[in-house]
């Protein structure tokens, strides 16, 4: 019982990071974002790469949605972006057992049996890729956006919302 | 015991949350990470941030805006403009001594009615080889310029307001202080 009330309150501060693709940064994975100006905002997610590296730039369009439709805004622009991908290690020791099995018969015969078995020594690599966009916001579809694409934020929430298991209304 | 238990609790939470209730803002004093800053004249400093946590040039990038926000107000000012930005990363390397451990464990089991006796021993070995850990500082450095009222002319630069981004970065890295020099 104590068990199960410890790991709620873990996954509730941990905000649940071990399940939901799409959530605040934690542990290197995940958004995190600042307000620069009334209307601008740098967005930035942080994710692990396995396999799905096209993921993370729908994920930062997400947040960069929500954070507009959050402010009060319906649409905006992505004025710069930079990317960056990082490159972890993670070591996993050789292991080797030697099982060695001795018999004592009852009439004194005695038989041993030796085993071996190694595993190597690993080293695997994680990348880590890391997308930062500044934004602007708008109310109303800007006319001049300097040849830069006009996001709709809430067709970009309500569609990839839901294919990253995102319920909940736009928050900051 | 209810106690021990609570605080056990709490440490896994924190564990698991990032430890996100304590803020990473703050003065470089160990060589780690936090914010340093000089005065180059009377409107002009230069401000760093050097992070260690899991945001890292993200985290820079946002903290050393607050640091130079933070000192935009100190001074009397209002508005700031970055005149340049320098981005690094400093490095540390940390050597690790390979490591061998062996465990053995032995068991014995006597089968009375056949009048057997078997012992099994079972050592495992682990090693990991010696290696150099390299810890990765992001460090951004800005000069600024202040001012009391909003500049008109900077050239393109985007004119800060220090007032509005002490309050947004401030909330958003928990720093809950009045600005201070």
């Amino acid at each position: 019982m104590k068990l199960f009330i410890a790991l709620g309150a873990a996954a509730l501060l941990g905000g649940c990071m071990l399940f939901a693709p799409y959530a605040r940064l934690s542990h290197g994975y995940g958004y995190t974002d600042v307000r620069l100006a009334p209307d601008v905002v740098r967005v930035t997610f942080l994710s692990v790469d396995l396999g799905q590296a096209a993921q993370i730039d729908d994920l930062v369009l997400l947040r960069s949605a929500e954070v507009t439709l959050a402010h009060g805004y319906r649409y905006f622009v992505v004025t710069s972006e930079e990317r960056e991908t990082k490159v972890s290690t993670y070591d996993e020791p050789a292991v080797s057992t030697t099982t060695e099995v001795v018999t004592r018969r009852k009439d004194g015969e005695r038989e041993a049996i030796s085993s071996l078995s190694t595993t190597p020594a690993k080293t695997t690599e994680t990348r880590h890729p890391r997308v930062t966009q500044l934004i602007r916001c708008y109310a109303q579809p800007p006319s001049d956006a300097g040849g830069r694409v006009v996001h709709d934020a809430q067709a970009i929430w309500t569609t990839l919302g839901p294919r990253f298991g995102v319920k909940r209304p736009p928050e900051r | 015991m209810k106690i021990r238990w609570w605080a056990g609790s709490m440490a896994l939470a924190m564990a698991m949350g990032g430890c996100s209730m304590f803020s990473p803002y703050m003065k470089l004093t160990s060589g780690d990470h936090g914010y340093a800053d000089s005065q180059q004249g009377p409107d002009t400093f230069r401000v760093s941030f050097r992070s260690a946590d899991d945001g890292g040039i993200t985290t820079a990038s946002d903290l050393v805006l607050l640091r130079s926000a933070e000192i935009t107000l100190t001074h009397g000012f209002r508005y700031f403009v970055v005149l340049d930005e320098d981005r690094e990363v400093k490095t540390r390397t940390i050597q690790v001594a390979a490591q061998e451990t062996t465990n053995s464990k032995t068991e014995v089991v006597k089968r009375e009615d056949v009048g057997e006796r078997q012992r099994t021993t079972t050592t495992t070995t682990t090693y990991s080889p010696a290696k150099t850990v390299v810890l990765e500082r992001p460090e951004v450095t800005q000069r600024i310029r202040c001012y009391t009222a909003r500049p008109t002319d900077t050239g393109g630069r985007t004119v800060y307001d220090a007032d509005f981004l002490w309050k947004e970065i401030g909330r958003t890295y928990r720093v809950v202080r009045q600005p201070a020099p």
